[in-house]
């Protein structure tokens, strides 16, 4: 039986030099051999059965004696039948088996031809042979057995009395006094019989009827598909019928016990299901061993393809001209610098690069979560250089406003104007900049090193990633905020609130309540057109940005959109290095105040309804990730990073003139919606206070 | 959930189901005909030892005078399973929730242009149809049991009535082989020489299994926690009592009612799990694993949910970000 392990794993696949030699030096061997040891033990009286005795006139040992001709199922007919019918079958259905796999080419379960000894086994012609040649190694492994428990047990056949007549007057003492017989006191005439009554238990053709069938039972099982549902039953219950009934025989003509019999058809049926199992391995293709580990991916595969479907899911809802744009994009990003002067080619850059984040976030999810597992996942997020940039953003950013943040904090009162903006987008990011592991971060102060990662940063941050994002993918970030959250972020979120809370008591509080209808009419208005701009999701992107820039305001030429195409030439990458830190606080120090009140103005009537919208804003948001469509719900979530940012990268922008103030003025609803953010972070304590703010971002959008 | 998706076209299915199931079907029946209602496969005829203490017990009567009258048995357990399956079918396809998932599981056949086969009918005609495939194939291995052993029953002398002066009984092991021994009504001893194994038991026995493995695989209740199990017991108590009466009747030995429970039990296990799968859909194994189609699924319906797809990218995120670096 250890042999036919060997069997099934000398199989290797293609070409094999091992395929023949260990055919004929390791199979065939070992059949021979137990070939030879079977002879020796059924056909030459070499070994004797253990004598046993008996009772006197035992009724259950004088059953009479049928005669070997006389035999219904003879040995030599049982023993080719069960290995003809068997392995003919198993040829049969090879060969069928083999003719609709040519047929279907392409079955991943068909073994592949073996080039050996220059010749070529293809796969029926090995499955044939394995299946087969484990059959006759079965059937001579069963008669193995079943000779030697017989010699061992030398028990005696129902007839055995009856060939024997023992002659009781030669004990010595009556049978009434000494019942149990151990002398051979056989006077029969056939000693060929009385050998063979001393060979019962198990009977032969119990054991090699039961392995015959219980095989071929397990070939038809593992072979015949589903798709007839009674073909299968008849083959299996044929072959055991005829088996069972062979078996059967044997009782009737009182050659075995029962006993005998049904135990037989147990180690039979036992040493089938052996090597059906562990020598053929179930009948399957002995190519199992590729087919298996697939399975073993097959979570993490489903998972990333999940996020290519939605990808891919997202890049269509965007409509056609987002496909168009990505190359171009990356190619923008390069030529930019040259059409910096023109607003237009910039406003389209930008365009390009919103169009190219949104992806980049999605990729970077794939990328990330599945790169080291599977290099299948790879290939199909092919924008890679633009996407590995995309990876850092994050963090980076993370890093960024960590430094800044202790800048920050000493002097708030004079970054009020551009902080509330500022600190929203720094408190967002420092909490996601915790919740990340953040490696990199701490370098960024130094602007000679900020470069190189900063780029990514810049570029991701564009507002791009955003702008388009699912709900899903932007939802990671956002999601791990209230557990990092206690780090660093409340000392800073709670010094804005106290500055907000005496700017809303200023002025902004009374207006509020007046305000309200109007802001929510704003909101079903903003609803319908996110409704619209799911329908036109490949305008609502450039719309977007324009209304970005103009926030920015012409006059200030959209610093924000240069800053991308700036970011790939490296000589203006130090400005947005600038950005978090210096350029901010500069820019405080010139306008802050003055700016912040004209902006405060509108930004608190906003903000005192945005403290009742974010209220509403909670149901308002609910019915729209039921009802609006994907598309729609992107447009919806995505765009405020980017105006958010918006302001930051104006300051960044290094330009802290007049065009700034300008800026700050236009955006100022913006910036108050932005303000209020941290206080709903602050209310909420959550992740929740970003989403609110977000629509805000958005309602004002459109009402612009 | 569009039509198509559920629809599987496939030609193949009603002559597969003509020219291999009924001719498969109508063999089956045609066999175990011949071997109920026809001589055509003569008992073997057994010896037996004089004056046998085990075949002496007294003749209970006729089959129809017994506890269990065969009518009866064959009817109640030919229809027990038939009904359980066609109910627990059509409660499971009128019941929303598992009909969902019994849908994705069968598909509807289309088969030419006009038929469909939903998925309740093939359902039924499945299990049902191998259920009658199992009745009919254990009455087979039932009867060819018998003819081929001729075991006698334990009333075998008290109907056969030997005339022992005819052969010379005076020896305690002296074995009769001959068959025309008997004097008593040759109806009555050719039945009396088939006992093993007991055709009750095996019956009784494969309904009950097979009931039984339909009722716990399909119906999944949480509401209530004993009805399943007592159905289940109830069943394979009444196929275990059914037995039990024959060896108490005399008409069976111990040895031919356990062989019909192994037998039965074989069958019914061997189509239960092989052929039906457990009552399983036909594609229930290749469909579960694969998550619904995010396309299908508006993105919205989970805005910001902690999905575990959502951690593990936020996860990896910080891993992305030592990477690049």
């Amino acid at each position: 039986m250890i042999t036919n392990k060997d069997k099934s794993k000398v199989r290797p696949p293609k070409d094999s030099m091992t395929l023949l030699p260990c055919f004929y030096f390791v199979e065939l061997p070992i059949v021979a051999s137990s070939i030879v040891s079977l002879y020796f033990l059924e056909l030459t009286d070499i070994f004797r059965p253990a004598q046993g005795g008996f009772q006197c006139h035992d009724r259950a040992l004088s059953m009479p004696y049928v005669e070997s001709n006389e035999e219904l199922i003879p040995l030599l007919m049982l023993l080719s039948l069960a290995f003809a019918a068997p392995a003919a079958s198993i040829m049969v259905g090879e060969g069928v088996l083999y003719c609709i796999q040519s047929k279907l080419k392409g079955r991943s379960s068909s073994e592949g031809s073996i080039n050996a000894g220059g010749c070529n086994f293809n796969s029926f012609l090995r499955r044939t042979v394995r299946f087969v040649g484990v059959h006759v190694f079965g059937l001579c492994a069963t008669a193995l057995v079943t000779d030697v428990i017989q010699l061992a047990t030398g028990y005696h056949a129902p007839f055995f009395l009856t060939v024997c007549k023992p002659n009781y007057t030669r004990l010595g003492t009556s049978c009434a006094s000494n019942p149990y017989i151990t002398q051979d006191i056989c006077t029969g005439n056939d000693q060929h019989a009385i050998l063979s009554a001393r060979k019962t238990f198990p009977s032969q053709h119990a054991t090699l009827s039961a392995f015959a069938a219980v095989y071929i039972s397990m070939y038809f099982n593992s072979i015949i598909s589903d798709s007839t549902k009674l073909l299968k039953p008849l083959l299996v219950f044929s072959f055991s019928f005829a088996a069972g009934v062979c078996g059967l025989t044997q009782i009737t003509q009182y050659r075995s016990h029962p006993v005998d019999v049904y135990s037989g058809f147990l180690i039979g049926a036992g040493i089938a299901a052996y090597l059906a199992y562990h020598a053929v391995g179930n009948f399957h293709s002995s190519t199992e061993e590729t087919s298996i580990s697939p399975p073993t991916k097959d979570p993490l595969q489903a998972l990333t393809q999940r996020g290519h479907e939605s990808v891919y899911h997202q890049n269509k809802s965007l409509s056609t001209d987002e496909l168009t744009p990505r190359p171009r994009s990356q190619e923008s990003q390069r030529q930019v610098p040259r059409e910096k002067n023109s607003l237009g080619s910039l406003k389209r850059a930008s365009v390009d690069v919103d169009l190219l984040a949104p992806r980049s976030p999605m990729g970077k999810e794939n990328m990330v979560t599945f790169s080291n597992t599977l290099p299948r996942v790879s290939t199909p997020s092919m924008e890679d250089p633009a996407r590995r940039h995309m990876t850092i953003h994050v963090p980076t950013e993370g890093s960024r406003t960590r430094s800044t943040g202790p800048e920050w904090k000493p002097k708030p009162i004079e970054g009020r104007t551009l902080t509330l903006g500022e600190e929203v987008a720094l408190a967002q990011a420092h909490r996601r900049a915790l919740s990340e592991t953040s490696g990199i971060i701490l370098d960024d102060p130094e602007p000679d090193r900020v470069p190189p990662s900063l780029y990514p940063t810049v570029q991701a941050r564009t507002g791009g990633p955003r702008v388009v994002i699912q709900p899903r993918p932007a939802a990671p970030p956002l999601l791990h905020i209230p557990e990092e959250n206690q780090g660093g972020s409340p000392k800073g979120s709670s010094a804005i609130r106290a500055k907000w809370m005496m700017m809303a008591e200023k002025g902004g509080a009374p207006r509020a309540s007046a305000n309200a209808p109007r802001l929510m009419q704003v909101i079903a208005l903003s609803k319908q057109q996110q409704q619209q701009q799911a329908n036109v999701l490949g305008a609502s992107t450039p719309k977007h940005s324009e209304t970005s820039s103009s926030s920015t305001t012409s006059s200030s030429d959209s610093s924000q959109y240069r800053s991308p195409s700036d970011r790939d030439s490296s000589s203006i990458v130090t400005i947005d290095a600038h950005a978090p830190h210096h350029p901010v606080v500069h820019l405080s120090s010139n306008n802050g105040p003055w700016e912040w009140k004209s902006g405060q103005k509108t930004g608190e009537i906003q903000e005192g309804v945005g403290y009742d919208i974010s209220k509403d804003y909670r149901g308002f948001r609910t019915p729209k990730g039921a009802g609006v469509s994907p598309g729609s719900s992107i447009s919806d979530l995505e765009p405020d990073p980017e105006p958010r940012y918006g302001p930051t990268v104006n300051v960044a922008g290094g330009v802290p003139t007049p065009i700034v103030a300008e800026v700050v003025s236009v955006s100022s609803s913006r910036e108050a919606s932005l303000r209020r953010k941290p206080q709903s972070i602050d209310r909420d304590g959550s992740d929740e206070g970003e989403e609110p703010f977000y629509k805000k971002l958005q309602n004002q959008r459109f009402k612009e | 959930m569009a039509l198509e998706t559920n629809t599987h076209r496939s030609y193949s299915i009603i002559p597969c189901f003509i020219f291999v199931e009924l001719v498969i079907m109508a063999g089956t029946v045609l066999l175990s005909y011949y071997f109920e209602c026809t001589d055509t496969f003569q008992v073997h005829i057994q010896g037996f030892f004089c004056q046998d203490g085990n075949l002496m017990k007294p003749y209970p009567g006729t089959e129809d005078e017994s506890f269990i009258s065969p009518l009866v048995l064959y009817c109640v357990l030919a229809a027990t399973p038939t009904a359980i399956i066609f109910i627990g079918e059509v409660t499971t396809y009128f019941i929303k929730s598992t009909r969902e998932n019994l849908i994705v599981q069968e598909k509807m056949i289309l088969t030419g242009e006009c038929c469909y086969l939903n998925p309740l009918f093939r359902r039924i005609i499945r299990f049902i149809g191998v259920f009658a495939f199992g009745l009919f194939a254990t009455d087979i291995f039932v009867n060819a049991g018998q003819v081929v052993t001729g075991n006698l029953t334990p009333y075998f002398l008290t109907v056969c009535k030997p005339n022992y002066t005819a052969s010379d009984c005076l020896i305690y092991h002296q074995f009769i082989n001959s068959a025309n021994i008997c004097t008593g009504d040759p109806e009555v001893i050719e039945k009396a020489r088939r006992s093993f194994p007991s055709k009750h038991a095996a019956l009784s026995i494969y309904s009950a299994l097979y009931a039984t493995m339909y009722i716990t695989s399909t119906i999944k209740t949480k509401s209530s926690r004993l009805a399943k199990p007592v159905l289940c017991l109830g069943t394979l108590c009444c196929a275990f009592l059914t037995g039990l009466n024959r060896v108490s009747e005399y008409r069976n030995h111990c040895v031919d009612v356990i062989g019909g429970f192994i037998l039965g039990t074989a069958i019914a296990l061997f189509l239960g799990l092989c052929v039906v799968h457990n009552f399983k859909g036909l594609y229930g194994a290749q469909c579960k694993p694969k998550p619904e189609d995010p396309r299908g699924v508006p993105l919205m319906a989970f805005p910001r949910v902690e999905s575990p797809l959502e951690t593990l990218s936020a996860q990896n995120h910080s891993s992305s970000m030592t990477e690049v670096t």
